[in-house]
């Protein structure tokens, strides 16, 4: 009898146990739909930024209050990464049946833009030939630095709303994913947060001439968040809708649903062709990109810059010296010069830590950019604008004492 | 079966009688009101309404589910077990003629009715000021929901409850027991913090599982997968309490 008992106490035990960490393991290497939704989304952002020839895809938004449209707009971008050309259709529409579209075309060799309310296209040819890269890159956010943290912050923040996402697996190898929150299933804290910076940020704002989101004053919550997505076989995202229903009353006390809206869409993968259109017989007006920085800064720099140094005092500006910027050298790289200043002799008590320093710009690295070193071996940097006939210049650090002008623009010394 | 529905009524009673009960319900009482008062600020002063009249009795659940509710089902635990091993009150309730299973079973019964009953006042308590301050949003739905929310959270409770029963049989020392269930509440919610990923494996992380009751589409596998966590922790430690129990000289 007590051996009886004793192995049904140790068989239950071991039930018990059999069943806790066979669950609880299963559990924690179950990915639930939100993971498989998380890692959709990344797999589809690397896919793009790299895997494939061409896609079009199809962005639009809408906003819109108690089912009335205030705003949408809607962007279709094709993309052919190996050969270098995009071209987008934006067009926006208005609650008073305005409508407006705006043309885009991109290749290595230039760009075209074209607006529909005028007739003109604008052709802008780049003088050097850009590379294939720069026309079609988008860039992976998921391999930025700060990615894995903010997922984590995104996560934690999500908590259990992750279990709203339902993710359903066809037999052809696609799934759709779907989840809708209504109101008394978002924490409290979230929606708090959330409904508060809609107000604070997007209520009452302008979206057209006379389109405006209405302003709410109270009682403003979440009333519905709610999605769909859809894999397709090579298990990127290829639709995407989303939506999010904000109510809430204005000062008048009439309540108001916002509705804002989004739609994805990505197809034609790999067969997206992008033709440049044909502009004979348009009205053109066309304008060459110079894409060297050197062509603007030119050997017309050379020499001796000028800015007075002046002083408020006793109600009159008082001259109390000069600053100089002499350019002494530019080559295929660098730019080389001076900086100086000069103080008159009844104001020497100003031309105490008077700078005198020598720099170099590298243009290849970023062209406004200046670094030098002062006699006493401090380095200095700041920023220098090649305008068209003066320089500005911006010394990092420069204070000045509160009597005197500040002034940053540069003109030449003419030799006369 | 009579002589457990007896054991069950009795500890219900002295339960009851330690006015722990009623320790329990004016400090969830205070803590609804408390609560209520910060939405009310919240939502009038920054013109939200962030808590809707059911979202209330949810957000007093996610809250009292993790504090309040764990604290006084162990001090309820160590008082049906430890106390009376130290008063040796245990002998009398033994003289009765109930096996040692009826009256353990009987032990734990009346701990998961004092969790229940819990429950039920603090549900009832904070639908009361959810309907009073924002009658404006109250549906059948709503209120469903709500009871769900409510009673599904009982079983996460009392397997933790007998992670308790199991520290009071080895332990003679309430207080020894109480302490240890504090490191553990408190080492569980850390560990699960620092490793969401494996918080399945800590019964605390469960206290909050009636969120996944409170969705629109329910995830069968999922809900499975937690409630059979839970009844396995609640077997383990059921019997190897139980185990303990039987084996204790009185």
């Amino acid at each position: 009898m007590k051996t009886k008992k004793r192995l049904t106490i140790l068989l239950s035990f071991c039930l018990g146990a059999a069943l806790f960490m066979s669950t609880a393991f299963a559990d924690v290497f179950s990915k639930e739909g939100y993971d498989q939704f998380k890692d959709a989304i990344k797999y589809t952002c690397e896919k793009l930024s790299g895997d494939y020839d061409s896609y079009t895809s199809e962005v639009a938004l809408s906003i819109k209050d108690n089912d009335t449209l205030i705003m949408s707009n809607a962007v279709i971008a094709k993309v052919d990464m190996v050969n270098g050309k995009r071209e987008n259709i934006s067009t926006d529409e208005y609650g008073n049946g305005k409508k407006e579209s705006y043309y885009y075309y991109e290749d290595t060799k230039c760009s075209i833009r074209k607006d529909s309310d005028k007739d003109t296209y604008y052709l802008y040819e780049y003088e050097n030939e850009r590379d294939v890269k720069d026309i079609s890159d988008f860039n992976n956010p998921f391999e930025e630095e700060e990615a894995e943290d903010i997922e984590k912050i995104f996560d934690a923040l999500i908590g259990n709303l992750k279990h709203h996402v339902i993710v359903k697996e066809n037999n052809d190898g696609t799934k759709e994913f779907s989840g809708t929150i209504s109101d008394a299933q978002i924490p409290a804290l979230i929606n708090a947060v959330t409904s508060f910076f809609f107000k604070q940020a997007v209520s009452g704002s302008n979206l057209g001439d006379d389109e405006f989101i209405p302003n709410l004053k109270d009682d403003v919550f979440i009333n519905t968040v709610s999605g769909n997505a859809g894999v397709n076989n090579d298990g990127i995202i290829d639709n995407l809708f989303a939506s999010f229903v904000l109510s809430g009353k204005d000062e008048n006390g009439v309540e108001h649903k916002l509705t804002f809206e989004a739609v994805m869409k990505i197809y034609s993968i790999n067969s997206t062709f992008v033709t440049k259109p044909d502009l004979t017989g348009k009205e053109v007006e066309k304008d060459v990109v110079k894409s060297d920085p050197d062509a603007y800064i030119s050997g017309k720099y050379l020499g001796k810059w000028k800015s007075d140094i002046v002083i408020e005092k006793h109600d009159s500006f008082i001259k109390i010296g000069e600053k100089f910027v002499e350019i002494t050298a530019i080559d295929d790289r660098y730019v080389y010069g001076k900086y100086y200043e000069v103080y008159k002799e009844e104001y020497a008590e100003y031309a105490e830590g008077k700078r005198d320093f020598e720099f170099k710009l590298d243009t290849e690295e970023d062209w406004t950019r200046f670094e030098g070193v002062d006699a006493s071996g401090n380095p200095i940097d700041g920023f220098i604008w090649f305008e068209r006939g003066y320089i500005n210049m911006y010394i990092n650090g420069d204070i000045r004492s509160e009597e005197e002008v500040y002034n940053n623009q540069f003109n030449k010394v003419f030799e006369e | 079966m009579g002589t457990f529905k007896a054991a069950v009524i009795n500890e219900i009673i002295k339960i009851y009688k330690k006015k722990k009960v009623i320790v329990a319900v004016i400090i969830s009482l205070f803590a609804i009101v408390m609560g209520q008062l910060m939405v009310t600020v919240v939502n009038t002063g920054f013109g939200l309404r962030a808590v809707s009249g059911t979202q209330f009795p949810i957000l007093v659940l996610s809250l009292f589910s993790r504090t309040i509710l764990p604290f006084f089902t162990t001090l309820v635990v160590i008082d049906v077990f430890s106390g009376e091993f130290s008063h040796n009150t245990m002998k009398i309730t033994m003289t009765r003629p109930i096996t040692r299973i009826k009256l353990f079973t009987a032990k734990v019964s009346a701990v998961a009715f004092f969790v229940l009953v819990n429950l039920i006042i603090v549900m009832l308590l904070s639908m009361l000021a959810g309907i009073l301050f924002n009658s404006d949003s109250i549906t059948e739905m709503g209120v469903f929901r709500v009871l769900l929310a409510y009673i599904v959270t009982l079983i996460p409770v009392v397997a933790f409850a007998l992670i308790i029963v199991f520290l009071a049989n080895i332990f003679k020392s309430g207080t020894t027991v109480f302490f240890i269930s504090v490191i553990i509440f408190i080492a569980f919610n850390a560990i699960t913090i620092a490793f969401p990923r494996y918080s399945s494996l800590f019964i605390t992380s469960m206290f909050d599982w009636h969120s996944l009751w409170n969705v629109n589409t329910f995830q069968i596998s999922k809900i499975l997968r937690e409630f059979f966590i839970i009844l396995g922790c609640a077997i383990m430690f059921y019997t190897a309490g139980y185990y303990l129990f039987d084996k204790r000289d009185l």
